[in-house]
């Protein structure tokens, strides 16, 4: 009785040194297979299976979260968030393979409600792989617009060491399944060959662990140099720059009055269309248009129409020169911001007195403080601007994360020879439409003016759906 | 017979314990060096993730070793994104480590961090870069 305690010990002891052994290996592999791609956490361009399109489709700014599929077929979900109350409309939304007429392609219909928007999410069929065009079509109250959102479907290829990686795991699994069944009958009955079985398992068993171990490694050290290759790939910078032709939809500009505007992208080196723009900062696009004086800033988000052309509605509010700074990203290129000038006729009205400096001012019924951490500001030293945000003199703490970021702040000096436009140094979220995270009170910038002079300034929060832009004039000591 | 098993077995555990430790090893260091013209720096840094966090800075002077520092400021920057961190002026402990304390990083992603090195006669830049997750 007690050698059969004993062996049966023995046997317990030898099972649950190989079971530690194999979790132990499993453990340490389990990231490479469970996570095996590095996620490059990029505010820009973010290449992962959730694209984010901010744009200003007709006279609504609509957000669309696009989840991309592994493989095909299988439904594409979409995201459709208004970035405040667009009413009652209809968007109809339909998705085509590149080149494709949208005539015959699958489609469908989200009708909004008035009040507090959320999100609408829908899904459509893809059945392939390649370029594709999502289309979104609103019609609503204030009117109507179209946007074409270019989409690529690239099937995920398992990492090369998962399967054989798989097949180990598995084998380890039913061999451990099978040596309790032999230790079973070993302790029953005494036989030569069950020990020679149960031995021969032993280094099966073994044998499984070390290819395990070594395929877990494999595989780590692969996706590891894929994601180096990505971020190498990321910085490449290659593409040639872009020209863009801005073309107003009426020959004279009058303030006051609504326009379109189109702008053409080509690229600079094949005079082509330039579609390979990827979503930065929530957009493909971002537009910011000021006049010479500063009193007038608007930050728009075209909608792509076709390849290379873009539209988006504006009005000045004011007569004089304007420069519209196109704002893009290429992929693989990096950032790049293009200047165009235009006038706007008009009455001449007497230009505003500039924005105050730092210190306090009401903006919207909110009180706002604003500092900056070197006084005076110095060209060449880093400085942090910081606002405060107060209400009936309470702080503020639910400012709203905006194309990614808690606050934008633009920068041009009085010569426009520089222009800037930092983000809020917050917590970044990945995905700003769908997430639950607030600002407040204070919002931080970290910027170094290059040069002396005077700088206009606007930075710009998102509070309850509205944009809340806070001007400011600075000026940089040398 | 019995020797042989034993030589087996021990070969077996050491097989283990050789595969578990490279597996560990693929984990890394958080403790980088650099060299500047002056100085050899030595980082540790506390960031894991999104936050704030301290960063503990070793600095050995490799060519005079009378050279006195006068300051030393942690500049990090998210270069993919054009976003820089508010700078920290580290601070010295009895042992002459210095510490920044609370460098923001406000992002996952690799950081580019500078640590400039303060003389009454010059500047000295150390460049490290951090992984956020």
């Amino acid at each position: 009785m007690t050698r059969e305690r004993s062996e049966w010990n023995g046997i317990m002891r030898k099972l649950i040194f190989r079971i530690s052994m194999v979790a132990m290996v499993g453990l340490a592999i389990a990231p490479a297979l469970f996570f095996p791609h590095a996620v490059h956490a990029h505010g820009g361009a973010i290449e992962g299976p959730q694209q984010v399109y901010t744009q200003a489709i007709g006279p609504y700014e609509i957000t669309t979260i696009v989840e991309l599929p592994p493989s095909t077929p299988a439904l594409l979900l979409v995201d459709i968030v208004p970035r405040d109350d667009i009413g009652e409309a209809t968007i109809l939304l339909r998705v085509t393979p590149r080149g494709y007429s949208f005539d015959q392609a699958p489609s469908t219909q989200i009708t909004t409600v008035p009040g507090p928007q959320g999100v609408y999410s829908t899904q459509l069929p893809v059945d392939q792989s390649g370029e594709w065009e999502l289309e979104l079509q609103i019609e609503g109250a204030r009117g109507s617009g179209i946007a074409r959102i270019p989409i690529t479907i690239t099937p995920t290829p398992l990492p090369p060491y998962t399967i054989p990686l798989l097949i180990t795991l598995g084998s380890i699994f039913l061999l451990l399944l099978i040596g309790v069944g032999v230790s079973a009958s070993i302790q029953r009955r005494e036989r030569p060959l069950l020990q020679a079985v149960s031995r021969i398992l032993s280094y099966a068993i073994f044998g499984c662990t070390v290819v395990a171990g070594v395929l877990g490694v494999l595989q780590w050290n692969t996706t590891a140099q894929e994601a180096q290759t990505a971020t190498n790939s990321d910085a490449g910078g290659g593409r040639p720059h872009v020209n863009v032709a801005m073309t107003p939809s009426v020959a004279i500009l009058q303030a006051g009055k609504p326009l379109s505007l189109t702008l053409d992208l080509t690229d600079g080196g094949t005079g082509l269309p330039v579609d390979d723009l990827v979503s930065h900062h929530e957009a493909l696009m971002h537009l910011i248009v000021l006049d010479t004086t500063g009193t007038s800033l608007s930050h728009l988000h075209p909608a792509r129409l076709a390849p290379g052309r873009f539209i988006t509605e504006f009005t000045p509010d004011r007569s004089g020169n304007y420069t519209a700074y196109i704002e893009i990203e290429r992929r693989n290129s990096g950032t790049q911001v293009i200047a165009r000038d235009f006038s706007v006729a008009g009455s001449s009205a007497a230009p505003a007195p500039p924005a105050p400096g730092f210190g306090m001012r009401t903006i919207a019924g909110i009180q706002v403080q604003a500092t900056s951490s070197l006084m005076p500001l110095r060209a060449a030293r880093q400085t942090t601007l910081t606002f405060l945000f107060s209400e009936k003199e309470q702080p503020i703490r639910d400012l709203q994360p905006w194309l990614g970021m808690g606050g934008h702040l633009l920068a041009r000096s009085a010569d426009g020879a520089t222009f800037a436009h930092v983000h809020a140094a917050e917590t970044m979220v990945p995905i700003s439409a769908t997430s639950d995270i607030r600002y407040g009170p204070t919002v931080r910038f970290v910027y170094t003016f290059p040069q002396p002079g005077t700088y206009q300034v606007w930075s710009q929060f998102k509070r309850g759906g509205r944009i809340l832009t806070v001007p400011l004039t600075v000026e940089v000591v040398p | 017979m019995k020797r042989r098993v034993y030589v087996l077995r021990l070969i077996q555990m050491a097989t283990y314990v050789v595969a578990f430790a490279l597996l560990i090893a693929c984990g890394g260091s958080d403790e980088q060096v650099a060299q500047t013209e002056h100085f050899a720096v030595r980082i540790r840094s506390e960031a894991q993730g999104v936050g704030e966090h301290d960063i503990i800075i070793d600095i050995r002077e490799r060519v005079n070793p009378s050279v006195t520092v006068e300051e030393v400021v942690v500049a990090p920057t998210m270069r993919d994104m054009g976003m820089a961190s508010p700078e920290v002026i580290a601070t010295a402990d009895a042992s002459g480590r210095y510490r920044a304390k609370q460098v923001w990083f406000s992002m996952g992603g690799e950081w580019e961090v500078e640590v400039r090195i303060r003389t009454t006669t010059f500047e000295d830049i150390a460049i490290f870069r951090i992984q956020v997750n």
